[in-house]
């Protein structure tokens, strides 16, 4: 039915309805198109409104001000009161109409016909669909095996994660798996085990008068750029200095390209760390009080040098230079620089951050003190937040939840499932061998595993592997294509929702539908509410709301009167501060309020204990290294069609065909040219892609972008190249550790 | 500004612009005679306003929302995968890259966006052989789709490259036309096409304020057109040059702007902030 926009579009035209029936018809040449008359603003028919809504194409929250006219949505515009995005809107926001009109969405609830990855499917009714889904899960709480159940949700916050969570937890699953081992995870895990808070961090560019990326996620896609660019619309702005192995196109207002070698950004931080410490430059007061600093001993009685005799003596400029590519006379230049241009900070790329590298940013960061300062790292546990309270579990829940869980995580609560520990690339290995129990139903909340996570193919054999399969995604993806049922969720711009941006911005954003649902999708958190019902009361009883806007409104924490009354005149909400009145002005710079005092750190131990980092492949058969990236069209996998995002000036080359950059040192000594097909064979797998040669990428280096593969295509995307190596302490996939090998095809 | 250009202006640039002007009001007197309601103006710079842009490339990330605010804006779909293997997107809004070893413009080596510079003397005015193109009377170098031929003159004289020829109709690879704006009309195939600074943004708006008889200030317009207003580091400022007190005047007199190849006499609207803040 790709004609239901176009239909629309015509309106109550009753004598061209004729021509508009049917899909797709093949055009006459010599047809002539009308094109559309404009006409002055209000004279034209029908009405025309502005709907404040929030963006919700990455985590930042932005506020948006959606044109419709006559019930269509035609125009993006940013909200200026919000002051996540203060009126601006990046790329991708401006690409979202694509997304709600996309004439490939699924249309409505879909049982699975063929057999699996046949891709036939038999249209349902959301009451039949619901029946499914329950009678499946109830077999699983009535054979007693509750915890069978898994869930990959790819959302981190928000009412339904929280409804996510509570459904597992009186389900008894304790299999509540995220996105953070390839995303976030590192920087959570280290805020959480130094500070002692839980929140991830935001960062105040717009103050800030040195910063250092390590990485390059806040120039091209990340959730942090909206704030980069305030600073950059202020009247000064920071000095930029980039560690990373490929500097992107856009990056152009980087002031110094520090060319890293790939894996080497925890190096360069630790000796960076040493400079600090060797000089006396930082605040070493921020360390009085962090074990394993100095000489410790473990419970077993082995001793430790600790983090200062460690750091002292590997990471000396001079050791570290072959590690990290860059001049011991650099490094300590770069130190000193830092110091003397504060507030200054160091940025790390969370998406491809290791466990080593978001320790070490956050230590030089509390060294500079730069953390909760304006201009600085900011870590504010106050964001507003959802709290749905205690919920009641019965004997088979409890019993459930005493089960390991299936990805092999650590530190478990079942009242608190962690979102900074789960394990999701130790799925596959779980769900191919039955260990530590067979996974018997999954669900894909915002979650394309097949395609967008390392391991590639493997996840497919995985996904056919669990007995029943739900996806949640508006659109057929590599991973829905083997699921038993499809329920297809509303897009963003269809929803009701309150969002919490986080990230030291102390505000809530309304969401809200800008156009009536334009195919037959519900919200999922609506239908985790329909499903707990189905499931007999003790499920039931979790969850009293009458519909998701009740769920989200008991939710609001904290809980303050007018709350929803501001975020329907405004779209936004601030957050009172703590003197009892609304803080505007300090809220619009994105200042923490009132903590001016040093951070301390509680916990350094383990740091910089660890070998260098190990990589996939040999040296001598796969020269270079991938260094996966993802551009402004990332989002697991889920923005492949939106072509005004794909068709980007910047993107050099067919946009459509997948692409590996690589430097123009190493081009020439292979003989590739710009455009070449050329084939990139990894450990993992070798796949037909076609070169960009470039200046900013280190030699040796191939950068690989995500997210920019085919959609469905049976030819494995250039993803499948990278390994799914994690640091086995902590489950974090180790992004830049896979070696590859590059020819030109004839 | 008029002082400072016209102790610029070359023996050249002064016979162009006079050729300018004769044939800007050959062209009216044609059009008028055929009878149309939007005569070109017979006067090449605006007469009650000159409307341009700055862009400020120390504000200026590259992250290219103008490029896609610019194509949702004006209904410019994306080609899609079976044509961008046949040609090249349209991009009203379009980073300028210089080729790789290449010297570089006057801007440097960086990629910067390149609206139409909608000049004050445009070439391709001159060239259109039946007035499909004009400069407005607020300095809006537009284009009237449904006269266009088709003949392409005007791209090949363009020195900036900022004209796209229509090889096809409309055709949206991945949404559907619902999201289509209706103050735009969509282009069909065999015409060229441009960036028009958002002309019915600034019409909407002026218009409005003849209503209700009220001034426009500069503050509210700053903004105006989609490229501006989305800019999430406000680097792109809209503004009237003929208004010596607005910001765009101000931003144009800064020791920082530079106008691309001004030395063809074009005389681009559009000024380019650069060097270091």
């Amino acid at each position: 039915m790709p004609d239901f926009g176009r239909r629309g579009f015509l309106g109550g035209a009753g004598l061209l309805a004729g021509v508009a029936a049917g899909c797709r018809p093949r055009r006459d040449p010599y047809a002539v198109d009308k094109p559309a008359v404009p006409v002055e603003r209000g004279l034209r028919p029908g009405s025309e409104s502005f709907v404040l809504t929030t963006c919700g194409l990455c985590q930042a929250g932005c506020g948006l001000r959606v044109r419709v006219v006559d019930g269509r949505a035609v125009k993006v515009e940013g909200n200026a009161e919000s002051p996540v995005n203060r009126g601006g809107v990046c790329v991708r926001g401006q690409a979202g109409l694509e997304l709600l009109y996309h004439p490939d969405r699924i249309r409505g609830p879909r049982r699975r016909v063929g057999a699996r990855g046949e891709n036939r499917w038999q249209a349902i009714s959301w009451d039949e669909a619901i029946a499914q889904m329950a009678s499946a899960l109830g077999q699983l709480r009535a054979a007693g095996e509750p915890q069978s159940l898994v869930l990959l949700d790819g959302e981190q916050s928000g009412t339904t994660h929280a409804l996510w969570a509570r459904f597992l937890e009186v389900f008894g699953s304790p299999n509540h798996i995220g996105h953070c081992a390839t995303g976030f995870g590192a920087m959570a895990r280290a805020v959480r085990s130094m500070t002692r808070k839980g929140c991830l961090p935001g960062y105040d560019f717009e103050h800030s008068r040195c910063v250092l990326l390590v990485g390059t996620g806040a120039l091209e896609s990340s959730s942090h750029f909206i704030r980069l660019a305030w600073a950059m619309a202020g009247e000064t702005r920071p000095r930029l200095l980039c560690a990373s192995p490929r500097l992107p196109a856009m990056a152009v207002l980087v002031d110094e390209w520090l060319s890293l070698v790939p894996g080497g950004s925890a190096s360069l931080l630790l000796g960076l760390l040493h400079v600090l410490l060797r000089e006396q430059l930082g605040d070493e007061s921020v360390l009085d009080v962090a074990s394993g600093f100095v000489p410790w001993k473990e419970r077993n009685g082995k001793t430790h040098p600790g983090l200062r005799a460690q750091v002292m003596t590997e990471f000396t400029p001079e050791k570290i230079e072959a590690r990290t590519g860059i001049p011991a006379a650099k490094i300590a230049e770069l130190a000193r620089e830092l110091v003397a241009t504060r507030p200054s900070m160091v940025v790390v790329d969370e998406s491809m951050g290791d466990d080593e590298t978001a320790s070490a940013a956050l230590l030089v960061n509390a060294l500079l003190g730069s953390i909760n300062v304006p201009g600085g790292m900011l870590l504010d546990p106050g964001s507003p937040r959802v709290d749905l309270g205690e919920a009641l579990l019965d004997g088979t829940a409890r019993s459930g939840l005493r089960a390991p869980p299936i990805d092999g995580r650590e530190g478990c609560e079942p009242r608190q499932l962690d979102f900074e520990t789960s394990r999701i690339l130790a799925l596959p290995e779980a769900f191919l061998s039955s260990k530590p129990y067979p996974a018997k139903a999954l669900l894909l909340s915002y979650s394309n595993p097949a395609y967008s996570k390392p391991g590639g193919r493997r996840w497919h054999a995985a996904i056919a592997q669990v007995p029943f399969v739900v996806s949640f995604s508006p659109f057929l993806d590599e991973s829905s294509l083997f699921a038993d049922l499809l329920l297809p969720d509303h897009t963003f711009f269809e929803r009701w929702d309150v969002v919490m941006p986080g990230r030291g911005s102390r505000v809530l954003s309304l969401r809200q539908p800008v156009v009536r649902p334009l195919v037959d999708t519900q919200q999922t958190g609506e239908v985790i509410l329909r499903i707990a019902r189905a499931l007999g009361e003790s499920m039931a009883s979790a969850f009293p709301w009458a519909d998701y806007r009740q769920a989200v409104l008991a939710g609001l924490a904290p809980k303050q009167d007018g709350v929803l009354s501001e975020l329907e005149s405004t779209g936004v909400w601030r957050a009172v501060a703590a003197q009892g009145a609304p803080d505007r002005e300090d809220d619009r710079a994105g200042k923490p309020s009132n903590e001016a005092a040093p951070m301390p750190l509680f916990d350094v131990r383990g740091l910089a204990q660890a070998a260098p980092a190990p990589t996939v492949g040999d040296p001598v058969r796969f020269p270079f290294v991938l260094v996966p990236y993802r551009g402004p069209g990332y989002a697991e996998g889920g923005m492949r069609e939106m072509a005004w995002l794909r068709e980007l000036p910047l993107v050099a080359g067919n946009p459509w065909r997948e692409r590996v950059e690589i430097s123009e040192e190493d081009a020439r000594r292979l003989g590739i040219e710009n455009g070449d097909a050329v084939l990139v064979e990894s450990p993992m797998a070798q796949v037909k892609v076609h070169a960009v040669v470039r200046a900013g990428i280190k030699a040796g280096v191939l950068g690989l972008s995500l997210g920019a593969g085919p959609v469905l295509d049976a030819v494995p995307g250039a993803s499948s190249l990278l390994s799914s190596l994690v640091d086995p302490a902590t489950g974090h996939w180790l992004a830049c550790a896979t070696r590859a090998h590059v020819r030109k095809l004839a | 500004m008029s002082k400072k250009r016209s102790k610029l202006t070359t023996r050249r640039e002064v016979l162009t612009l006079a050729a300018a002007s004769t044939a800007g009001a050959a062209l009216s007197k044609a059009a008028k005679a055929a009878g149309s309601s939007t005569a070109p103006s017979s006067v090449p710079v605006g007469e009650f306003h000159r409307f341009g842009l700055a862009i400020d490339l120390d504000r200026c990330l590259r992250c290219q929302a103008c490029v896609v605010a610019c194509a949702a804006e004006n209904n410019v779909p994306a080609l899609g995968p079976e044509r961008a293997a046949l040609t090249q997107p349209i991009h009203w809004m379009d980073m300028l890259i210089p080729a790789a070893g290449s010297a570089g413009s006057e801007l440097g080596h960086d990629p910067v966006p390149l609206p139409c510079m909608h000049c004050d003397r445009p070439e391709c005015v001159k060239v259109c052989p039946v007035g499909a193109t004009y400069v407005a009377d607020d300095g809006v170098v537009a284009q009237i789709w449904d006269r266009c031929i088709g003949c392409r003159y005007c791209m090949a004289v363009c020195p900036y490259g900022r004209r796209y020829f229509n090889w096809t109709l409309p055709v949206w690879p991945g949404a559907n036309p619902s999201s289509a704006n209706p103050d735009v009309a969509m282009r069909p195939a065999g015409v060229v096409e441009k960036c028009t600074l958002c002309q019915h943004r600034i019409r909407a708006v002026f218009e409005r304020a003849r209503i209700d008889d009220e001034p426009v200030v500069d503050e509210a317009i700053q903004r105006l057109p989609a490229c501006a207003a989305t800019c999430p580091a406000r680097a792109i400022t809209f503004g009237d040059l003929s208004d010596p007190t607005s910001a765009l005047s101000k931003l144009a007199r800064d020791p920082r702007a530079v106008q691309l190849l001004a030395r063809l006499g074009t005389g681009p609207k559009v000024f380019y902030l650069r060097g270091r803040r």
